[in-house]
């Protein structure tokens, strides 16, 4: 999730859409806040926040964050196996 | 000379012509689809750069390809760099280092895990990454001594579970006893990876001297399983240790005013360590 009501788009991208801008929109509820449901298969996940489709923004509520290599973070979302 | 023999040399030629049109491109890209190329030349285009820039990049993923290496991470990381609209020179570094770390870990994987089947490629990168998050190969080889991993996928893991020990900046030869010891108490992949998480977490713990490395080791000695460490305060995500924050500028959600905190009794200094839950 992220706050942010002057965004007039927000998208998840990652390692699990390539990276893409455009495949995983969140949804902007009335207070300003972007959602988005994402079925992951186990393992860890990279991810960013891309707003307006240019700024990429570190996740602030991530699980874990990885540096990736450009001075940035990405957040990591861990889903583990469901045996668990 | 007969005709089949003719005919067969017009072939042998046209095939070669045919080959020297298409070398360029396929030279430019062997280890990456044409359509893989295609997204990834679109991506520095819409930017105002060139294909030719793209290509420079994919010429590592081939040499890399080419030595036996995992394409697949190199070729990803191209793809994000694009996306974050960083120019091929601040990308190429980057992945050189990691084609550096994927030759490292190979390697060690043949030292190691020779075995290594099928998800060698996953073992060998998650070992890679774990090597750029600062585990070197003598960490990797003290892991395989001491705690016998079985397996390239439990090799890679050990040495991930210790660089989140890494990141925390504790003493790597403690840490490497941990993940050791819980390879050897049969851990799987995914609880050693979370235990390496977990004592990051506790960053600030273990460096205020609240809890120790020594004591969790010695709890998984004695056999507490995974789900016994660590359940008494398991932090919440939002309340990480400084190590886990992002550096770069985030945007963070407006906080609700925060209720005071009541008052707690202090604490009877503790004597020991009770032993069945490692903080």
């Amino acid at each position: 999730m992220l706050i942010r009501p002057e965004a007039r788009s927000v998208a998840l991208a990652g390692t699990f859409n390539q990276w893409s801008t455009s495949a995983h929109p969140l949804v902007r509820d009335p207070r300003g806040g972007w959602t988005l449901v994402v079925a992951l298969p186990p393992g860890d996940h990279l991810f960013m926040y891309v707003v307006d489709g240019m700024q990429w923004i570190s996740p602030p509520m991530a699980e874990d964050y990885m540096d990736d290599g450009f001075g940035a973070k990405n957040g990591v979302v861990i889903v583990r196996p469901s045996d668990r | 000379m007969s005709g089949p023999l003719i005919g067969r040399r017009v072939i042998a030629a046209l095939v070669v012509a045919l080959c020297g049109v298409a070398w360029p491109e396929m030279s430019a890209a062997q280890s990456v689809s044409a359509s893989e190329r295609e997204a990834l030349v679109r991506l520095r285009v819409d930017r105002g750069g060139r294909a030719e820039e793209v290509d420079a990049l994919l010429r590592q993923v081939d040499e890399a390809a080419a030595k036996g290496l995992p394409a697949a991470p190199l070729t990803n990381k191209i793809r994000e760099g694009l996306a974050k609209g960083y120019d091929p020179q601040r990308i190429e570094p980057v992945v050189r280092q990691m084609a550096t770390h994927l030759a490292t870990a190979d390697q060690l994987m043949r030292e190691m895990a020779p075995s290594a089947g099928v998800g060698r490629d996953a073992s060998v990168t998650l070992l890679a990454e774990s090597l750029g998050g600062g585990v070197t190969p003598g960490d990797v080889r003290e892991l395989g001594r001491s705690g016998k991993p079985a397996s390239a996928d439990g090799l890679a893991s050990a040495a991930k579970g210790l660089s989140f020990i890494r990141d925390a900046k504790l003493p790597a030869a403690e840490g490497t006893a941990v993940i050791a010891e819980a390879v050897r108490q049969g851990f799987r992949s995914h609880e050693v990876l979370d235990l390496g998480r977990e004592i990051k977490r506790r960053e600030r713990d273990y460096l205020a001297g609240r809890a120790n490395l020594r004591a969790l080791r010695e709890a998984i000695a004695r056999g507490d399983r995974p789900e016994q460490l660590f359940r008494d305060s398991r932090p919440a995500a939002v309340e990480r240790p400084a190590a886990t924050r992002p550096e770069a500028p985030v945007e963070r959600p407006e906080r609700p005013g925060r209720p005071e905190a009541p008052q707690r009794p202090e604490r009877p200094e503790r004597t020991e360590p009770t032993g069945t839950r490692a903080r």
